[in-house]
């Protein structure tokens, strides 16, 4: 708590795009009371909190990777009108809000189709990969980071390297995901 | 496997944005008219996206096993809690000492009284407010005993029979004048009207001197008044060794008739010096041993045995110590 350095808005984006985690903690920690207040007065729970604030982090984060991030005003302020966009939509989702238009429903529950219950058993057979594979592939995946970033960060000889090692693990994937599906039960 | 890894490619580049429009325009026809490469294509979607999401499982776990409330939640509570507790304890600290300073306060006066203020003790300056008015009260009663003792006069009586000018009056005058000369030269309203200014300042060191005042007066031919509360010791080695340095003094100035005063005054910022005017000699920080005159000076021995001149002077001087040893030699025989 004391003695961590504290980012100002501008090192916390550069620091996000790097890639560095402890910059994602303080846009976290930092902005937890008001996240709290907000959705434990809106009918929320602490599981909830947890959950929108996490995926409110993770928006700004995607933001800030893809260069969609345009800050008009303070991190904190637009992070928090993204905790209540999602905590709105969760809402939403769970029928707790009555108000919501039919066309919202219909878009609502055509995604969830997909999403939610197949996407689930795959995310597993990510789990089951061992570490190494699941750090290449989520650097290249999810944190979309170049070959060398990656060589550098995991220590590889090179992007050829980490090319050769990700290409080697997606396959591992896909072939156990074929062993245990047929690609029509997801895709028909 | 080449060319599966550069369909995967091809797949990535779409997936994460990295096609021109163009190149995207191109893939997206390719995959509508080539259903086989849709298939493919959607389960590399798929594969994706769950990487995707356990990498979002990760950050999440990363974010809540990082997760340290904020200071002002908890932390600022149990500060300002513990804060309280703390003023809440110091002030009865300070209401309960203040409480027992009244109580030791009224403690430490009759001690300040009981201990008598010998002339070479220094009282420490904490003392000063508190026992101000019991040593006034002390000193009063010091002055009011010095008058009333009759003991050392009764020496000074001895020492004047063997001086001429003795002759002149019988010894009860002689008494009587000394009596007399103490009370309006060292009692008089006047001394204590000087005293007075500096009660206002140095209230401590003021009536510690004129407890010494008192105590510690001698006369170069004559008297020796002595405390009569003092240590008997004292009260015998000090006449005496007086008296013996008076004997000397009548032989060399025989016709001289002066007497001194000495006044051992404590100096309150330590100031090293002495005055001399109307026959009384106030030395300040040093102790009386005796005086000498010679060749027309005066000259001061200090307990110390150090020499001093002592010229007529009204302000306060610095102690001008004699560093010539034939004259010290002279003063230490005389």
């Amino acid at each position: 708590m004391f003695g961590v350095k504290k980012y100002n808005d501008l090192e916390l984006i550069q620091e996000i795009k790097k890639g560095n985690k402890a910059a994602l903690s303080q846009l976290y920690n930092d902005n937890y009371n008001a996240a709290r207040g907000h959705i434990l007065k809106n009918s929320g729970t602490q599981d909830d909190v947890d959950d929108v604030l996490q995926d409110a982090v993770i928006v700004i984060w995607e933001k800030i990777k893809n260069g969609n991030l345009i800050l008009e005003a303070k991190l904190s302020t637009f992070l928090f009108a993204i905790v209540r966009n999602q905590w709105l939509k969760k809402l939403n989702k769970a029928g707790k809000v009555d108000r919501m238009n039919d066309w919202q429903t219909e878009k609502l529950s055509e995604t969830r189709n997909f999403q939610d219950m197949d996407l689930k058993k795959v995310k597993d057979m990510v789990m089951e990969l061992g570490d190494a594979c699941r750090q290449v592939l989520s650097m290249f995946y999810f944190e979309e980071m170049d070959m060398e970033s990656i060589a550098k960060r995991l220590n590889y000889a090179n992007s050829d390297t980490v090319k050769a090692k990700k290409y080697q693990c997606f396959k591992k994937l896909q072939e156990n995901f074929l062993a245990r599906y047929k690609k029509s039960d997801f895709l028909s | 496997m080449k060319e599966n890894q550069d369909q995967i490619g091809l797949f990535d580049d779409y997936l994460l944005n990295r096609m021109t429009s163009g190149e995207r325009f191109a893939f997206e026809e390719k995959l509508d008219s080539d259903n086989d490469l849709k298939i493919e294509f959607n389960t590399h979607a798929l594969l994706v996206s769950a990487i995707k999401e356990s990498g979002k499982d990760e950050l999440k776990a990363h974010l809540k096993a990082n997760f340290k409330k904020p200071a002002t939640l908890v932390v600022s509570k149990w500060i300002y809690a513990s804060a309280a507790v703390i003023l809440l304890f110091g002030c009865l600290y300070f209401i309960n000492n203040s409480q027992r300073l009244d109580i030791s306060q009224e403690k430490t006066n009759p001690e300040a009284i009981a201990e008598p203020v010998k002339p070479d003790t220094i009282i420490p300056e904490n003392k000063e407010e508190i026992v101000l008015n019991e040593n006034k009260e002390k000193a009063n009663a010091i002055m009011e005993e010095v008058e009333a003792s009759p003991a050392p006069i009764m020496m000074d009586d001895r020492a004047d029979n063997d001086m001429p000018m003795a002759n002149n009056s019988p010894a009860d005058g002689k008494m009587t004048v000394n009596k007399e000369e103490m009370r309006s030269e060292e009692f008089s309203p006047d001394v204590f009207s000087d005293r007075k200014t500096y009660d206002t300042t140095l209230a401590v060191n003021n009536i510690y001197s004129a407890t010494v005042f008192t105590n510690s007066q001698y006369s170069l031919n004559k008297d020796v008044v002595k405390k009569p509360g003092e240590k008997q010791l004292e009260e015998k080695a000090k006449p005496s060794s007086v008296e013996r340095k008076k004997s000397k003094s009548d032989v060399d100035d025989n016709n001289n008739p002066d007497k001194y005063k000495v006044e051992e005054w404590e100096s309150p910022v330590n100031f090293k010096g002495y005055n001399f005017t109307d026959g009384t000699i106030k030395i300040f920080s040093i102790k009386l041993d005796h005086i000498v005159e010679y060749n027309l000076n005066l000259y001061l021995k200090s307990k110390e045995g150090s020499w001093y001149l002592i010229n007529q002077t009204v302000k306060f001087l610095p102690l001008n110590e004699v560093t010539d040893q034939t004259i010290k030699t002279i003063l230490e025989n005389k």
